[in-house]
């Protein structure tokens, strides 16, 4: 009579196992399903972003492209025309030869502008930044070649004379 | 007789002299060519054997301190000997002539006019007479290159700085001007 009770209760155990087994077989192979839905669309997610920033790097750089080139030559302009009220007539001539600076600065702009074709949205807003050192560049150069030493004296003795006026009065 | 007048009055000479002979130089440069110059005048004991002013005796003065001492500093020394003096800068007299002057220059206001070129002399003459105007005597005036400024001249005097160069022109110019472009094309492109 025992060993029946004992062979019915090893049974009820093998079968509670059995099904628990199933059970855990059948929620791994529902997880993996899950998973693999999950990975596809984290992985559709993420290829939409990239595509979406990659977009937007071309995007920002076709419109730097424009926005540079006319950042420097507006600003050489600017720069020239600035620098000129101060220094008068020792930067007139800047003024009659404007083109051929806007010209030297269109080629430095498109210089940074290849270099920064291929290149993260980051580099360009770096490389825009690099434009007022261009112009300021491109206008000491102006300066240094042609500024003679009886110019560059005269304006000296010219800026001296304002200083000490408006210091003694 | 009393010979202090005549002492004081040679001291004012000297020292009008160096002031004159030196007025190019920064004045920590004037007092560390004044130190080799009392060290090894001392050192050598040449005052000695240079009794007459003569070439072969300036010969002897140059090559002593060839390399270590401005043309203006060599000049004073060169004056010095002429009128038999060097022996104001020798020994204890020497310490004493020095020690002064530390203490003399250290009050002297120093004034630095930086320009992108090196100035003619008749300019040289013209902005120090201008100069002047605001820094009279006994400041120092002292002429500086530096090339990066383009053009126009920085004035430093210790307690301020005046700016009128084209390379600071600029930079106060250019650099609002493209900030505001950015700013501009940020808003223009979101």
């Amino acid at each position: 009579m025992l060993s029946w009770v004992a062979i019915f209760f090893l049974g009820f155990i093998t079968l509670v196992i059995l099904v628990l087994i199933i059970r855990l077989f059948l929620m791994v192979r529902y997880l993996k399903v899950s998973i693999a839905k999950l990975g596809f669309v984290i992985r559709e997610d993420a290829k939409k972003y990239f595509d979406e920033a990659s977009d937007k790097i071309v995007d920002t750089n076709q419109k730097f492209q424009i926005s540079y080139t006319k950042i420097v030559h507006d600003g050489t302009i600017s720069a020239i025309a600035d620098a000129g009220t101060v220094m008068e007539r020792v930067l007139e001539g800047a003024h009659k030869e404007a083109g051929s600076i806007i010209i030297k600065a269109r080629e430095d702009a498109q210089h940074i502008i290849t270099e920064s074709r291929n290149e993260t949205s980051d580099y360009a807003n770096q490389a825009l930044g690099k434009s007022a050192e261009t112009i300021q560049w491109v206008m000491e150069q102006y300066t240094k070649e042609t500024f003679s030493t009886d110019q560059h004296q005269d304006l000296i003795k010219k800026l001296l004379d304002e200083y000490i006026n408006e210091h003694r009065a | 007789m009393n010979t202090e007048p005549k002492l004081f009055k040679q001291v004012t000479q000297i020292l009008d002299e160096l002031d004159l002979a030196t007025s190019s130089l920064p004045i920590n440069q004037l007092l560390a060519e004044l130190l080799v110059v009392v060290e090894r005048l001392s050192f050598t004991g040449i005052h000695d054997a240079i009794q007459q002013y003569s070439l072969e005796n300036i010969a002897k003065i140059d090559l002593l301190f060839e390399g270590e001492v401005s043309d203006g500093m060599l000049s004073f020394i060169h004056w010095l000997a002429k009128y038999n003096m060097l022996k104001v800068l020798v020994d204890d007299t020497g310490s004493i002539f020095l020690n002064y002057c530390i203490k003399k220059y250290k009050q002297i206001a120093e004034v630095k006019f930086i320009t992108p070129i090196q100035l003619s002399d008749e300019t040289k003459s013209y902005t120090l007479g201008r100069l002047r105007l605001i820094y009279p005597q006994p400041a120092r005036i002292i002429y500086e290159v530096i090339p990066s400024l383009s053009a126009g001249f920085v004035i430093q005097d210790g307690t301020k700085i005046v700016d009128r160069s084209l390379h600071t022109k600029i930079t106060q110019s250019v650099k609002p001007y493209i900030l505001k472009q950015c700013q501009q094309s940020m808003v223009n492109h979101g």
